[in-house]
Formats: C-alpha cells, structure tokens, sequence
C-alpha cells in the first residue's frame, strides 16, 4: 500500500531541493566562469574579489547595477507573464526598442507639460509601443497559426533595423552628424532618488511593477483565467473561458512591460533614442525570467544578479583584464543548468498521493 | 496432462517513485494457452507486460523463456525471442497500405532494395497459414478498427511472434467485433501460438481464456483454471471484497423537458459529415445513455450542445430556451454541466491544485472572486466542502491534481459539476480509467442526481454502463442515431448490431413522452 505522509515528506524535500536549484546553478556557473578565467591566465580568486569589491566600494559602479536592473525586471517580467499565458514571447528586445520609440517621439514632441502628467503619459506611450509590437505577433499566431518564437524574435530584428532608420532619418536634429535623436523634454526625466547617480524613479517602479503582476497572476481571477489558458487552454476553453482575449490580453501586457523597459531606459538613463538603444536586456530579461522560474518575486533577484554581473564584468574587464565574454559564459552555463534541472525534478515529482481511490 | 511452460516471470519487482507497480510477480505460462491477465486499473497488469516486452527494465526479479533466463531491453528483443504485443492503441500509419504498414520498421533482406514483391508474398503466406483475411492493399485508414486490429496481429505474426500479448483488445471493438477477434484468437492457438489476453472485463476472461491470472495492487493474488473458477470469485479475487454486480436503481420518474435537440447537423472542415439528423430529449431525472463505438460523433454532439462547436444547422434548446448560439460559460450560468471525456485534457488542469480546479468555471463569480482579487478564503473552504462531500482522498486542497489518481481525479470534476447542482449534466466516459471502487461510487453520484431531477445525457462506450444507469438508450453509428431502446428489454445482441450501423426498425421503437 501507497503511504501519504511519506508522499508529503517527499515533497517537501522536493520543494526546498526546487528552490535550491537556481542557487547551486549560479555556484556551478561561477565555478566554471573561474576555470575559464584561470586559463585566461588569471587568477579566478583574484578577479572575483576584485569584482565583488569594485562594485560595493564604489557608489558610482553600484548605483550603475541600477541601469541594468530597471529594464532587467521590466523584461523579465514580460516573459514571465507571456510565458504564464502560454505565449513564448522572445522578442523583448524588438518590444523594447519600439516601445522606446513611441515612448521618444512623446518626450520630444510634447513639450510644456508638467512632470506629473509628462512622466505618466511617456510611459503610457512606452508601453502602447511594446504592445504594439507584440500584438502583430500574436495577431500573427491566432489569425494565421504562425509560430511566436519565429515571429517575435524576427520582428525584434526588424523593430531594431527600423528605429536605426528612423532615428537616422526622421528623428536626427538636421544640424547634428550623430545618429541620434534630441533629448527629451526635461518634463519627462525619471527624478533622482539619490543625487548624482544612476538611481531613480525607475527602481521604484519596476518594483511596483513586479508586485502589480505577481497580484494581478496570482490574486486576480483575470490572472488566475491567464494560468488556466497558460497551462492547458483546452481545459480553459472547456471551462467557458475565453481563450482568444485571455491569449490577447498576455500577450498586450507582456509587449507593454518590455516597451516600459524601453520607456524606462530612455527616461532614467538615456533621455535620447540611439541605434545601439539596449545592450540585449531583452533577452538578457529572459534569462532572469528563467532562472526566476517566472516568479515575480524571484525576478527582482535574479534581475539583480545579472545586473551585477554585468557591471561586475565589466570591472574585471577593466580592471585584471578579464574577458567580457566569460561573463556571457556564466549566465549560459546557468540557463542551461536550470533549464536541465526542470527535467530532473519534473522526474522526481511524479509520485501519486492518495493512492487508489 | 503435464504442460511445457513457455514462460516463466520469478519475483518481478518494479516501482515508480511513490508506487509499486509489481511486487514480486511470479507467472508460468504454458505453452498454447490463452492465459487471461485480469486485474482493476492500476493493478500492475499492462507494467509487467511492458517488462515482458522490453519497454521497462523491471527493478528485480528473473524472465526465463523456453528455459533460458533472457535479459529484453527492448521490443526489439522481444521480438526476436517471438513475443509480440498488441497495444491499446494502435501504431499503424493511417495513409498506408496495409502492406505497408506490415513492413514497416523490418530490416529489408537486400538494403538498399525493397524487395516489394518478395516481401508480399512471405506476408501472404503467414496470413494464410493463420487464416487471416485481409485485403494488403487498401489504406489502413479506410478499415474499421475491428480490421485495423487483424492488421497489428498480422504484423506480430510476420515478425515471427508466436507469443502473443494484447493490452485491453475489446476496449475499442463493438461486441461483434469482439467476438471475431476471439475466433481469430482460437484459431492462432490452434496453431501453436500462445496469447496473454490483458483485460478487466470478466465475461471475456471466461469466455476466452485457458487459464486467469489475477493482479491486485501489483500482486499476484491467484492463478485458476477457467473450469474451476466462476465471475463471483474473479471479482472478489480482483477487488479484494464482494462485488454486487447490479446497480441499486430506483424507478424513473422523468419531469419536464429538459433538453431537446432537433435536426442537428455538423459538416467538419472537410465538408464530412459528423453529425446526421440529431434528434434527441431529455427530461428531467431520467438518464439517457449514449451507446456507441469510440469516434462516432460522441464528442462532437456532446461539444456541440455545450456550444463548443458550431453546428450547421437544426436547433438545441434547454428548458425550451434556444441554446444553439451560445457559448459555454452563459450555458453553464443556465444549469449545463459538462464532464468531458479525456480528463486530463480537458477537464483538468494538471499543474493547478485541487482548489484551483474546483473553481475552474466559477472563479470569476462572487463569493469567490471578491472586487479585483479573487477570494481565497472562501475558494479554500468550498473546496474543502467538496472534498468532504466527495470522499476525495489527499493530504491537502493544495495538492497539485496530477499527483492524485484517475478515481480521485474524477471525483474532483463530478463534485465541481454536481455540487452546482446542475439542471443538465452531460458526462462522457464517466468510469475510464477508474477501477471498481470508484466506479461504483460515481454510480452512486449520477443516480443520487438523477434522483434529484437532473436530467443527465451519459456518453459511454462501456456498453454495460451504459445498460446498467441509463433509462433510455440512444445508439449512435457514423453521427446518426440508429434509434432508441429501452435498456429493461433490449439485449446486447441488438444493441451491438445497431453500432456497427443496422438501423433499428421503426415499429420497434418504443413511444416517447
């Protein structure tokens, strides 16, 4: 006979190994980042403690973590969301630059407004920007079939190479040679929180933001609709819900976060569109997304560490001369090691409780 | 008579994690012996067949075949010790030929060639010395399933298997059906092959079998001659108590019309007709059952009602209210519950917990969705209720539903629906997958229902289900009703001609209303 408590018993060793995972992926990966900088010729002890230090000894490198972190969790959230829906969305990068787009041509060209209506109506356009992007992707897969993987991260190709013409084109002061377009209305700049760094308005909202979602996923029956259609829309469906404006919905918010990204970048940071906008927070976003297990709680931590990673490669980098791209080497090692991870304990979870009924 | 013994399974263990699925099984199996595997679902019977052929690798225990101990890692070397198995569903491609589909997967004599005609005639040989009839040219898509299953036995035969397993062969035939592939059975004994018969149904154990082996909870609990032995002690044997065979079932008293289907019509996107000239009623606190071979228009008709999908024309009204363009959640608003057949694929969602799934069509209502968020309080103390109520078996409402089992499952989708009180609860294959317990217990809960005055629509392809709970019986071929019988005065025989597609003569039918 099947005994319940040791089923309860299991999964409670299961549920504290589910949430050890991401931890002991992040060890192996820098374990492994250390082997390859040793053979750089480095010594692996060395630069991270130089890394770990430049970083938290130094209030400009810190508040710098900051730049990387806002549109870090604007992303991964994004993913998150699309992926609770059932909607791969992996063209954030693509929803990040449009959404900057919309949400420049509002800076710019509205002006005299004051702040508080600015800000607000930035964003707004942000967001419309990044959800337009990925509506035409969903429209795409719920009118046509075609597959969102493909589409999405074809048209975060095309959204890139567009706002590269349109800044050099339409957006370039006529007197300017750089391929750049005007700042945005003062108006519209994120507010410092602390003076003098990189920390502003933006840090506080994408942590609403985070917990917007994770009340709207979990607590709402809007977000609970989402889940259901997410995880079997045949179900769903048979349950009365309705499966296209669910799918619609997502995949709105999902674009909308990744142009807040944008939006956020270009108010807190940059204050002008460029061709090289985002360094690939994108889909850098959906590893956080991944290593979070799209948890909104998780993001903001994972956001954090990639955020620090950067920055922090970017020290070593400058400072014991460590490559950049071992960097880019520990996140991979880590998403795969997630990734491979979530079919082990998928493994490991398949006992019955109850026993025969 | 001392008989050969062709097989032998000594102490077979194998687990999963949390469940035994055979603990230390011993089997002899004897030459030319049609040897019944009977058990409930879950009883560990199809587990140690997979170990027979390879698909498993069990965690103990010895296989010795014709006196040599074998290790089989794969069908592949099953099939070349000569075991072959039948599976539930069938592997064959629906666009090719027969002949196709038999040599499909061999090794070819000459690679790269094919030698089609050579092949042909070898196929033609072992169908002959087996007395199979078979036409190897036709696409296995235009066969019935009856054929289709000659086909996957001419198969196994040609691979050279003369151990033959079936997992479950009647579950997809009509009763007639059924009945060929027992004379084709008997007639490959008689010519030297031996056959497990893997099944839960009794009357086919004992009307097939040599000898009948009986699993409980992965164990071997006895092995009988079929001479010795009788259903009352198979099923005690089977469920470990007395089984009362009928189903206590007070009289029908049927109130007002509670459903009405009229001239239903439904064209696929192939322009196929699925549903011919529907015409159906249901009162309130009568059970009409659905009878019929799996893929009829079962699915589409009940999908339909429910307005899941569109039907070309004729009208669908419940309570004399015209239903036929609304959608499924203003219908479940009205009084419509709908249990739909594949649970796991559309009734549940198995990553959601039982909290969750329980509140899968009401979320959005109050009590449980409460201004912008949802309650959680109330969700978690209905569904609390219901497990009460439904003697669902778990540690916990917050216990993700794909770690119950089937029977727990289903519990949870009947207390969903029933604890709405529905005005109309169309349930389609109410007991699949469910072993005797919950059987009975879902029993219970329909009629318990149709006491209260649901009128309930039962789709069932177990015929004697469906004879035992409905009131009046409906038997669908190809999307048309053949015609109704009253189940009191109809017997099986004419039940089963009517699904393979003999309309029932007019005179007959008995009056409505």
């Amino acid at each position: 006979m099947f005994d319940i408590r040791s089923s309860i018993i299991n999964q409670k060793k299961y549920k504290v190994f589910y949430a050890i995972i991401p931890f002991l992926a992040l060890f192996i990966a820098l374990f492994i980042g250390g082997v390859l900088i040793f053979f750089a010729g480095i010594n692996p002890w060395k630069a991270y403690n130089y890394m770990l230090q430049s970083i938290f000894g130094n209030i400009r490198l810190f508040s710098e973590v900051f730049t990387h972190f806002v549109p870090l969790v604007f992303c991964a959230l994004s993913f998150a969301v699309a992926y609770k829906g059932g909607f791969f969305n992996v063209g954030g990068e693509g929803q990040l630059y449009f959404g900057a787009l919309t949400a420049t041509l509002a800076g710019v060209y509205i002006q005299g407004l004051p702040a508080f209506i600015h800000i607000p109506l930035v964003l707004l356009t942000g967001f419309i920007g990044g959800a337009f992007w990925c509506w035409i992707a969903g429209i795409l897969k719920i009118k046509l079939g075609a597959d969102e993987i493909l589409n999405t991260i074809m048209l975060s190709y095309l959204a890139i190479l567009l706002i590269n013409f349109v800044v050099m084109y339409f957006l370039k002061p006529a007197n300017s040679y750089i391929s750049q377009s005007e700042k945005i209305a003062k108006s519209a700049y994120f507010p410092k929180l602390i003076p003098h760094t990189q920390i502003n308005l933006g840090v506080i909202l994408s942590l609403l933001t985070v917990i917007i979602i994770y009340y709207f996923l979990y607590r709402s029956p809007y977000g609970y609709q989402i889940r259901a259609i997410g995880e079997n829309s045949d179900a769903a469906n048979y349950a009365g819900m309705n499966i296209l404006k669910g799918t619609m919905t997502v995949i709105i918010i999902s674009g909308g976060l990744a142009g807040l990204a944008g939006a956020s970048m270009l108010m807190g940071t940059q204050y002008r569109l460029t061709p090289a906008f985002s360094p690939g927070y994108g889909f850098e976003g959906i590893g956080a997304a991944v290593m979070a297990r799209n948890n909104p709680w998780g993001i903001i931590l994972t956001a954090f560490l990639f955020a620090l990673l950067r920055v922090g490669a970017g020290a070593m980098q400058r400072g014991v001369g460590v490559p950049l791209p071992i960097s880019w080497t520990i996140e991979g090692i880590i998403m795969i090691l997630i990734t491979g991870s979530e079919y082990l304990s998928n493994k490991f979870s398949t006992n019955l409780i109850g026993g025969r009924a | 008579m001392a008989h050969e013994i062709i097989l032998s399974l000594k102490e077979i263990t194998k687990t999963f994690p949390g469940v035994v699925a055979n603990d230390h099984i011993n089997l002899e199996i004897h030459k030319r012996e049609i040897h019944s595997l009977l058990g409930e679902n879950g009883a560990g019977k199809t587990t140690l067949m997979n170990i027979l052929y390879g698909l498993y690798s069990p965690n103990s225990g010895e296989i010795v075949f014709n006196g040599k101990n074998v290790k089989i890692n794969s069908p592949r070397d099953a099939i070349s010790l000569g075991i072959g198995m039948i599976h539930q569903r069938f592997m064959l491609v629906p666009r090719f030929s027969v002949f196709e589909n038999i040599i499909l997967g061999q090794a070819s004599e000459k690679p790269p060639l094919l030698e089609k005609k050579k092949l042909y005639k070898k196929i033609a040989k072992v169908a002959k010395k087996f007395n199979i009839k078979l036409d190897l040219d036709i696409p296995v898509e235009n066969l019935s399933v009856g054929i289709q299953q000659k086909v996957e036995i001419l198969k196994t035969l040609y691979q050279g298997a003369d151990f033959l397993i079936l997992d479950e062969p009647t579950s997809v035939l009509t009763p007639q059906e059924g009945q060929n592939l027992f004379k084709d059975l008997l007639a490959l004994k008689e010519q030297g092959c031996t056959i497990i018969f893997i099944s839960h149904k009794l009357k086919e154990v004992m009307q097939i079998s040599d000898r009948i082996t009986v699993l409980r909870d992965g164990r071997v609990i006895g092995t009988k001659e079929k001479f010795e032995t009788n259903p009352q002690e198979l099923s005690r044997l089977m469920v470990g108590r007395e089984v009362s065979f009928t189903i206590k079932k007070k009289d029908c008293n049927p109130g007002k019309e509670v459903l009405s289907i009229q001239d239903v019509f439904m064209q696929n996107r192939k322009g196929l007709k699925i549903l011919k000239n529907i015409c159906l009623n249901i009162r309130a606190g009568e059970i009409l059952g659905i009878a019929g071979v799996d893929g009829n228009g079962q699915k589409e008709l009940a999908d339909a009602i429910c307005g899941l999908q569109k039907i070309n024309s004729g009208n669908v009204k419940i309570l004399d209210e015209e239903i036929t363009e609304s959608n499924p959640r203003k219908l479940y608003e009205q009084g419509l519950s709908y249990i739909p057949g594949d649970r796991k694929k559309y009734g549940l969602i198995p990553n959601f917990n039982i909290a969750e799934n329980i509140v899968i069509k009401d979320y959005y209502l109050p009590p449980f969705t409460r201004g912008l968020f949802l309650n959680s309080a109330y969700i978690d103390n209905y569904s609390k209720k219901v497990i009460a109520t439904y003697d669902i078996k778990t540690p916990s409402h917050l216990v993700q539903i794909k770690k119950l089992s089937g029977g727990n499952q289903q519990k949870v989708v009947l207390g969903r629906e029933l604890s709405k009180y529905p005005k109309l609860l169309i349930i389609m294959q109410p007991t699949q997958g469910l072993d005797v317990g919950a059987c009975e217990f879902v029993y219970n809960k329909l009629l318990e229902a149709r006491d209260k005055g649901v009128a309930i629509l039962l789709f069932s392809t177990d015929l004697d289900e469906t004879m035992n709970l409905s009131d009046r019986i409906a038997v669908i071929y190809e999307g048309e009703i053949m015609g109704e019988v009253d189940p009191r005065s109809t017997d099986v025989g004419e039940i089963g001609l009517m699904m393979a597609g003999s309309k029932r003569k007019k005179a007959n039918a008995i009056e409505r209303g």
